[in-house]
C-alpha cells in the first residue's frame, strides 16, 4: 500500500476500530438479557440493512447526523467549540420552512435553492451572536452556545405555536409548498436527495480542510493560536469564519429535515441531532470522510434498534450504551496518541541529516 | 573509591533506533558529574533509565554498590534518587510548602500536620541555603525560585543522588550562579549530583567529572582539570566546529529599518517599549542586548506586526509600515524568528513541509487559484530547507515536534531566510540549541549579513551579541540606554548599561 493511501485510510480505519470495540463491549451488555449477542446483532443488522427499505431508512436517519457531524468536525478542527449546532439547526429549519410556505408559487429550481440558502443564513445568524460575544468580549463559547440552543428551541416553539401556527393540533407550521420538497427515492422511505447533498458536502469539506489555504489556517487555529497569528492570520476573524461556516452547515441539517422529511416545521423535531453530531464528528476523527462512516453507523444503529427491540428482548437503549462506549473509546484513543507522541520524540535524534541523505541518494 | 552510581553496559533500543549503546559510567560519591552531549545524543534517555522512568534493554545499574532494577521512578526514589526535570512539575495553585510535601505529607490524625511540615522544610532550606517563601503560590514565583522548590521537593524525599536535566536552560546568569552555589552546598554535604547540559562554560565551572555522550555512546570520560571547552566541543560534535564565518568589511548608509519614537504596550505595562528609536542599515547586524523583560519581546513583536504600536512610526526602506498587518509585513520582506519557536514559530504537530510555508503560504507560488495549496512546491521548499540548513530528519513528512530543539530552530531559520528577506528580526535565535547548531546558525546569520540583509538580533546571551553584532543597542526599561561599538566596550561596561546604572548622553 502506498504511503499516501495508507495515510488517507488511517482515519477511517481508526473509526472502524472504535466501532468494532464498541460492538464487542455491547455484546457483553446483551448477555444478561438472555438473548445471545449474535441474535441481537443479527436483528440489528437486519433492521438496518435487511431489505432495500431498511437500507434507505438507515441512510435517511444518517442524513441529519451527517450534516451536524460535518458542522462539528469543521468547528472542532479549528478549535472553535461550537456546541450551538442544535440551535443553528432549528433556526435554519425554521427559515427554510418560512420560505417554503410563503414562496410556494415559485418553481422548484428557484424555491429549493432559496430555502437551502435561507436555512444556511439562519444557521449563520444564530452563530453570529455567540461569535461576536466570544471574540469581542472573550465570553466562553460553550456557555453562550448552550444558552442559544435553548433560546432557539423555545423561540421556534413559540413561532410555530402562535404567529405561524399551522393546520394541525401540535405546534407546527403549515405544510411547505410541494415545490419546496426534496425529491425522495422511494415513497416508503423518508430518504431524500438531501443525503446526496450531505455526501457532496463531506467531500467538499474534506477538500477545503486539507487542500486549501482556508483549511491550512483552520487546522493551525485548532492546534496553536499563537502560531496562527504568527503566520499572519487574524485569529478573531478566523474564529468567526469557522463558526459561521459551521453554523451554515448546521442550518442545512435543519433544511433537510423540513424540506425532505417532515415537510413542515414541527416544534422540537430534532432528537438531539446537534449533540449526536459532535459524537459523530469525534468518532470520525474530525475528518469529513470519517464523519460519513460515523454518521452511517449511528444511522444504522438507530434504525436497526427498532427491529431489534421488536424481535428480541433487548431494549433499544442498548444503542445509547454503544454511543457512550464510543465516546469513552475516543477519549482513550486521545490518551494513547499523547503517550505515543512522547515516545516518538525520543527516537528522532538519530535520523540522518539532510546532507547525509543527499549524499546517500547521489551515490 | 566509593561510587554512588555505576552504570554498566546500558543499552536502550526504541525500535530501529539505538538511544543508548553500551554506556558505562561511574559516579563518585559527593561529586558533580556532567553528562554533556548534543540534543538527541541520548543523555536524557540515560538519566530517565537511572531514574526508573525507562527500563534499559540491557545492562546493570548499581547504587552504592548494590545492583538494582527499577520498574518505575518510585523504585528509584526509594533508593534516594531524585530528579529535577527541565519542565517543573509544580502545582501552580498550591503554596510552596504544599508543593514540597505533596504525596508525603506528615499527618496528625486525619489531617495534615502543617506545623511539622513547615519545620522540616524550612530546616532543609536553611541547611542547603535555599530560602523560599513557603506560603506563596508556586505559580507566582520566578523561575529560579521554582527550581529551588523542585530541589527542596526531592531533598524532602530524602534524595542523596540528584539528577538535573538541563537546569540552566531557563535561568538568568544570576540564577545560574545561585544554582551552582546550591549544588556545591549539596555536594559538600555528601550528596551526589548528575547534571545534563550542553553549555560547556557551565560544565567547566561546576563539574568534577565529565562524560561526553555522542550518538548514544560514551566518547570521552574526563576530569575537569584535564580538559577545556575546545576539546569538549570536539568530542561532542565529533569533529572540529565549522570554521567561523568572517564578516566582510562593508559599510552602507542605506537605512533599511527606521523606528521613530515607538511606544508598545506590554502585558502589564502601557509602555513596555517607551518612545524608542533605532535604525538598522543595509548589511548590518544590530544587536539588542539587555536583561530579558526590558521590552525586547514587545519590540520584536511590534516590528513583526503582531502587536500594534500606540505611538510612533516604523518604516522599511523609506516606506511607512506602521499600520501594516503582520501578513503585509512578512510579504514585504520582514522575516521574524520568534523567541519561542515551540509556541509561535512552529506548529509542532504539523510536518516539516507544512511548517516550511508558514506565513508564506499566501504567496502565489504556494496558493494558486481557488486557494488550493500547491503541495509540490511546499515539499520542494521543505526539501530545500532540510538540505541547505542540514536539518536532521528522516523526511519532510515527520512532525516537526519530533525533531530536536536545534533542528526545529533550523527549520524556522531556514523558512525565514530562504525567502530572501530585507530584514530579519532574530529573537534569541540560539536559545536551547546545541552547540553544533549554534555555530551553524551564527555562520548563517553572518553570511546573510554579508549578502546585504539587515539583521536585528535580540539576545540575552552576551557571547552571541559580541560575536555577531556590528553595533550593540542596550535596552533597559523599554528604552535604548546606549548604542555602542562592540570593539570598544567591555562586558562590564555593557553590564552597567543593562542594569540601568549608566545611560548614554
Amino acid at each position: 500500500m502506498s504511503g499516501k493511501l495508507k495515510k488517507a485510510l488511517a482515519a477511517p480505519a481508526k473509526t472502524l476500530f472504535a466501532i468494532f470495540v464498541a460492538l464487542v463491549i455491547g455484546a457483553l451488555l446483551v448477555l444478561p438479557t438472555g438473548t445471545t449477542p449474535l441474535e441481537a446483532y443479527k436483528e440489528l443488522w437486519n433492521g438496518a440493512f435487511g431489505s432495500k427499505i431498511n437500507i434507505l431508512n438507515t441512510l435517511a436517519r444518517s442524513t441529519p447526523l451527517l450534516f451536524t457531524g460535518l458542522a462539528a468536525a469543521l468547528a472542532f478542527r479549528g478549535g472553535v467549540f461550537n456546541i450551538g449546532i442544535e440551535g443553528q439547526l432549528y433556526i435554519g429549519a425554521f427559515s427554510a420552512a418560512l420560505i417554503g410556505i410563503y414562496g410556494q408559487n415559485l418553481p422548484p429550481v428557484i424555491l429549493i435553492p432559496l430555502c437551502i440558502l435561507g436555512a444556511m443564513l439562519g444557521g449563520l445568524l444564530w452563530a453570529v451572536i455567540p461569535g461576536i460575544l466570544n471574540t469581542k468580549y472573550q465570553i466562553n463559547l460553550v456557555v453562550i452556545c448552550t444558552m442559544m440552543n435553548n433560546i432557539a428551541e423555545l423561540f421556534t416553539d413559540y413561532l410555530c405555536g402562535y404567529p405561524f401556527k399551522g393546520d394541525i393540533p401540535t405546534n407546527a407550521t403549515l405544510k411547505l409548498g410541494e415545490n419546496a420538497w426534496l425529491m425522495r427515492f422511494d415513497e416508503r422511505s423518508e430518504l431524500n436527495i438531501g443525503f446526496i447533498l450531505a455526501v457532496v458536502c463531506a467531500v467538499l469539506l474534506y477538500i477545503l480542510m486539507f487542500k486549501t489555504r482556508f483549511g491550512y489556517e483552520t487546522r493551525a487555529l485548532g492546534l496553536n493560536r499563537r502560531f496562527t497569528s504568527y503566520i499572519g492570520v487574524n485569529v478573531n476573524r478566523k474564529i468567526l469564519a469557522v463558526l459561521f461556516l459551521s453554523g451554515m452547515i448546521a442550518g442545512l441539517a435543519g433544511a433537510e429535515q423540513v424540506m425532505g422529511v417532515n415537510h413542515r416545521f414541527i416544534s422540537a423535531f430534532s432528537s438531539d441531532y446537534g449533540f449526536t453530531g459532535i459524537t459523530v464528528a469525534l468518532l470520525g476523527g474530525l475528518n469529513p470522510l470519517g464523519v460519513v462512516i460515523g454518521a452511517l453507523f449511528f444511522g444504522a444503529l438507530e434504525n436497526g434498534a427498532i427491529q431489534m427491540e421488536v424481535m428480541t428482548n433487548v431494549s433499544r437503549d442498548l444503542i445509547s450504551s454503544l454511543q457512550a462506549v464510543i465516546i469513552m473509546l475516543i477519549a482513550a484513543e486521545e490518551l494513547i496518541r499523547t503517550r505515543r507522541g512522547i515516545k516518538k520524540v525520543k527516537g528522532a535524534g538519530k535520523a540522518p541529516s539532510g546532507r547525509e541523505r543527499k549524499e546517500a541518494s547521489a551515490s | 573509591m566509593e561510587y554512588s552510581v555505576e552504570l554498566e553496559g546500558i543499552r536502550k533500543v526504541y525500535g530501529p533506533v539505538i538511544a543508548n549503546d553500551d554506556i558505562s559510567i561511574k559516579v563518585r560519591k559527593g561529586s558533580v558529574t556532567c553528562i554533556v552531549g548534543e540534543n538527541g545524543a541520548g543523555k536524557s534517555t540515560l538519566m530517565n533509565i537511572l531514574y526508573g522512568l525507562e527500563q534499559p534493554t540491557a545492562g546493570t545499574i548499581r547504587i552504592n554498590g548494590e545492583t538494582v532494577r527499577f520498574s518505575s521512578s518510585r523504585d528509584a526514589i526509594k533508593k534516594k534518587i531524585g530528579m529535577v526535570h527541565q519542565h517543573f512539575m509544580l502545582v501552580n495553585e498550591l503554596s510552596v510548602l504544599e508543593n514540597v510535601i505533596i504525596g508525603m505529607e506528615p499527618r496528625k490524625g486525619p489531617s495534615l500536620n502543617y506545623k511539622k511540615a513547615r519545620a522540616v522544610v524550612s530546616e532543609l532550606g536553611e541547611r542547603f541555603g535555599m530560602q523560599v517563601p513557603l506560603d506563596e503560590k508556586a505559580g507566582d514565583l520566578a523561575v529560579g525560585i521554582q527550581q529551588k522548590v523542585e530541589i527542596l521537593k526531592i531533598l524532602y524525599r530524602g534524595a542523596e543522588i540528584l539528577i538535573f536535566d538541563e537546569p540552566t536552560a531557563v535561568l538568568t546568569p544570576q540564577e545560574t550562579r545561585e544554582l551552582f552555589a546550591n549544588i556545591r552546598t549539596l555536594t559538600a554535604d555528601g550528596k551526589t549530583v548528575l547534571l545534563i547540559t550542553h553549555h560547556l562554560d557551565e560544565v567547566m565551572e561546576i563539574s568534577d567529572d565529565i562524560v561526553v555522550v555522542r550518538r548514544g555512546k560514551v566518547v570521552a570520560t574526563l576530569k575537569k582539570e584535564e580538559t577545556d571547552v575546545k576539546q569538549l566541543a570536539f568530542h561532542m560534535v565529533g569533529s572540529a566546529l565549522p570554521e567561523e564565518c568572517q564578516r566582510e568589511e562593508k559599510q552602507s548608509d542605506q537605512v533599511v529599518l527606521a523606528v521613530k519614537e515607538i511606544t508598545v504596550a506590554g502585558a502589564n505595562k502601557p509602555n513596555a517599549v517607551n518612545r524608542l528609536s533605532l535604525e538598522v542599515h543595509e548589511g548590518e547586524i544590530l544587536g539588542v542586548a539587555g536583561v530579558s523583560g526590558n521590552g525586547q519581546s514587545e519590540l520584536a513583536r511590534a516590528l513583526a506586526g503582531l502587536v500594534p504600536v500606540t505611538s510612533g512610526s516604523i518604516s522599511l526602506c523609506d516606506r511607512d509600515i506602521t499600520r501594516k498587518s503582520r501578513r503585509a509585513r512578512l510579504l514585504d520582506g520582514i522575516s521574524y524568528i520568534p523567541e519561542d519557536r515551540k509556541t509561535d514559530g512552529l506548529c509542532l504537530q504539523w510536518s516539516i513541509a507544512e511548517n516550511a510555508i508558514a506565513g508564506y503560504y499566501v504567496q502565489p507560488a504556494y496558493s494558486g487559484r481557488f486557494g488550493f495549496i500547491n503541495r509540490k512546491k511546499m515539499n520542494e521548499t521543505a526539501e530545500r530547507i532540510i538540505q541547505e540548513y542540514d536539518v536532521r530528519t528522516p523526511s519532510a513528512a515527520v512532525p516537526v515536534g519530533s525533531l530536536s530543539g536545534g533542528n526545529q530552530q533550523k527549520v524556522v531559520i531556514g523558512r525565514e531566510t530562504v525567502v530572501d528577506p530585507k530584514l530579519i528580526i532574530a529573537a534569541e535565535p540560539t536559545r536551547g540549541v546545541d552547540i553544533g547548531a549554534v555555530s551553524f546558525i551564527h555562520n548563517d546569520i553572518i553570511a546573510l549579513r554579508n549578502k546585504g540583509v539587515s539583521v536585528l538580533l535580540i539576545s540575552s546571551d552576551l557571547d552571541e551579541i559580541f560575536r555577531l553584532s556590528d553595533r550593540i543597542a542596550v535596552m533597559y526599561n523599554g528604552e535604548i540606554a546606549a548604542i555602542v561599538d562592540p570593539s570598544s566596550i567591555t562586558r562590564e561596561e555593557l553590564g552597567l548599561y543593562m542594569a540601568g546604572a549608566k545611560k548614554e548622553g
